[in-house]
């Protein structure tokens, strides 16, 4: 099983890796929520993700929500081909377009 | 409230992929209640009545994920809340679906009635003594229906009249009952034997499902699976349709057509070649206006009451006098007052409309009614002179995924505008 993890490449810089799914994102969640809660800037990398559902949009979803509450600068980059389909078929291009 | 505005009069051209029928996985989505581990069910439709169905269950409990195929995985495991709420039943009156695999699996139900379906009426009322004669004890108390019984038994149900939902939600709580559950003049529709078939892929033992006469050996438990939906064969008809009336050539592709055996006979009656393969049908008009046809409406196999709407905007631009009787629902004519709007010649007399063919309609504002009313008013915008603006389009979008963007891909002048 590819689970997934949530490591720090850089300051400032997260990479999100493995499989997203309902299992998984409640385990990454509260380190995730921890990191956009203080605020400054924030890149996470989803190069390293290798499967994802609607689980894993909701945590991205969240994660921004958590984000523009405590002021902090998400940046999203690498978005997996699936995700952004699933972002389409959701309607929530806006939400890609706004921290891709 | 959004609005589609089409500009009519161009032969439709092209590929259309048809996607997996609401009518069956309405139900599959139920059925997973039953299931004890996750299962995948693939080739779900992307429309507001499957995510109100996705609320539902997750209200109950259940985990629900998707991904961007629109498979969906459900987890009924932490299921603790067998209770569906008048807010969401209201919204969809196939919500009942879950009444007879809550009380199969829980042991208990707590089902809104649907909204404007009073008890004592038909067909809930047949689901609740279909369920009694099982064992279960039921009563209705403020607006609810609450079901319980510690096992269902299996018994031999002769419906008084055939019902599809009846038949599914019937079967799906037989699964698991004491013994054989016979269902008589059960429904033969095609979304019946999808249903079927997932549920013995979970490990249930049904035969006869696609007959009038359904055996359901219980079980103790079912197991996941990995389940396709079946394709629409509804959508199929309204697109085949689409091709006949615009004179066009369309090949409707991933779908069955063995589940539509009358519609494509009356297809050909009305001048169409068709080249039916597996999992496609190509209809080529070769340019020439339909010939009409007559049609009567019955339970499968025969034509169906959801195709009758589409055939009568057919008729309106076809050669000749075509006759649409419907049996099965009354008052399905309501597409035809607007259809007179846009020029057609149709005289209505009891349950039958009389389509005198003129040679082409014109645009007009016009209102949908209905889920199937509203496709016949969209294929009659694609062959209006004019611009078509077809108001109220929710109906129609209840039953097609992406309608715009599909009839686009066949050339087709069809756009939305948001309300």
């Amino acid at each position: 099983m590819d689970k997934a993890s949530l490591n720090q490449a850089d300051q400032g810089q997260w990479e999100l890796a493995g499989r997203l799914d309902f299992a998984s994102v409640v385990e990454i969640w509260p380190q995730l929520q921890g990191l956009v809660a203080e605020g400054g800037a924030l890149t996470l990398s989803l190069a390293g993700v290798s499967q994802t559902n609607s689980a894993g949009l909701v945590l991205l979803l969240e994660a921004y929500d958590v984000a523009s509450r405590s002021g902090c600068n998400l940046r999203i980059t690498e978005l997996p081909a699936a995700m952004l389909d699933l972002a389409r078929l959701s309607r929530c291009e806006g939400f890609i377009a706004e921290v891709a | 409230m959004d609005k589609l505005i089409i500009v009519g009069g161009k032969p439709l051209v092209g590929d259309v992929r048809i996607s997996g029928a609401k009518n069956a996985a309405l139900p599959i989505l139920a059925a997973s209640l039953l299931a004890r581990e996750p299962m995948m069910i693939g080739n779900i439709p992307h429309l507001r009545d499957i995510t109100t169905t996705m609320e539902l269950l997750g209200r109950m409990g259940v985990a629900l994920t998707v991904d961007e195929k629109m498979r969906v995985e459900v987890d009924t495991r932490d299921l603790h809340e067998p209770f569906a709420p008048y807010e969401l039943v209201k919204t969809m009156r196939a919500s009942i679906l879950v009444l007879g695999p809550l009380l199969a699996r829980c042991g208990q139900a707590d089902v809104s009635l649907p909204g404007g379906c009073a008890i004592g009426t038909r067909p809930v009322d047949l689901h609740i003594e279909c369920l009694r004669a099982m064992g279960a004890e039921i009563s209705v108390d403020s607006g609810y229906i609450k079901a319980r019984a510690r096992r269902l038994k299996g018994v031999r149900l002769v419906m008084d009249m055939v019902t599809v939902t009846g038949t599914e939600n019937l079967m799906m709580a037989a699964t698991l009952a004491v013994g054989t559950t016979l269902i008589e003049n059960a429904a033969r529709e095609p979304e019946v034997v999808d249903l079927a078939n997932c549920l013995n892929s979970m490990g249930a033992r049904i035969s006869g499902a696609g007959t009038t006469s359904i055996q359901i050996e219980g079980v103790e438990t079912l197991h996941g699976t990995r389940y396709d939906v079946s394709p629409d064969r509804i959508e199929t008809g309204t697109y085949l349709v689409a091709g006949a009336i615009s004179g066009g050539r369309v090949r409707v592709r991933d779908t069955d057509p063995g589940q539509l055996d009358a519609v494509l006979h009356k297809l050909r009656e009305a001048g169409a070649e068709l080249d039916v393969g597996e999992d496609y049908v190509a209809l080529d008009m070769r340019g020439r206006q339909p010939t009409a046809v007559n049609v009567h409406t019955a339970p499968f196999p025969a034509f169906p009451t959801d195709m009758q709407a589409q055939f009568t905007a057919l008729n309106s631009v076809a050669d000749g006098v075509g006759t649409i009787t419907e049996t099965v629902f009354e008052n399905r004519f309501m597409h035809v007052q607007e259809l007179q709007r846009m020029g057609a010649k149709i005289k209505l007399e009891g349950n039958t409309a009389i389509c005198s063919g003129v040679p082409r309609l014109t645009a007009a504002p016009v209102m949908a009614t209905d889920l199937r009313a509203s496709a016949s008013l969209v294929l009659a915008g694609l062959v209006a002179e004019g611009e078509t603006v077809v108001d109220r389009i929710y109906h129609v979008d209840r039953g097609y995924q992406n309608i715009e963007d599909k009839f686009a891909g066949l050339g087709a002048q069809i756009r939305r505008v948001p309300g």
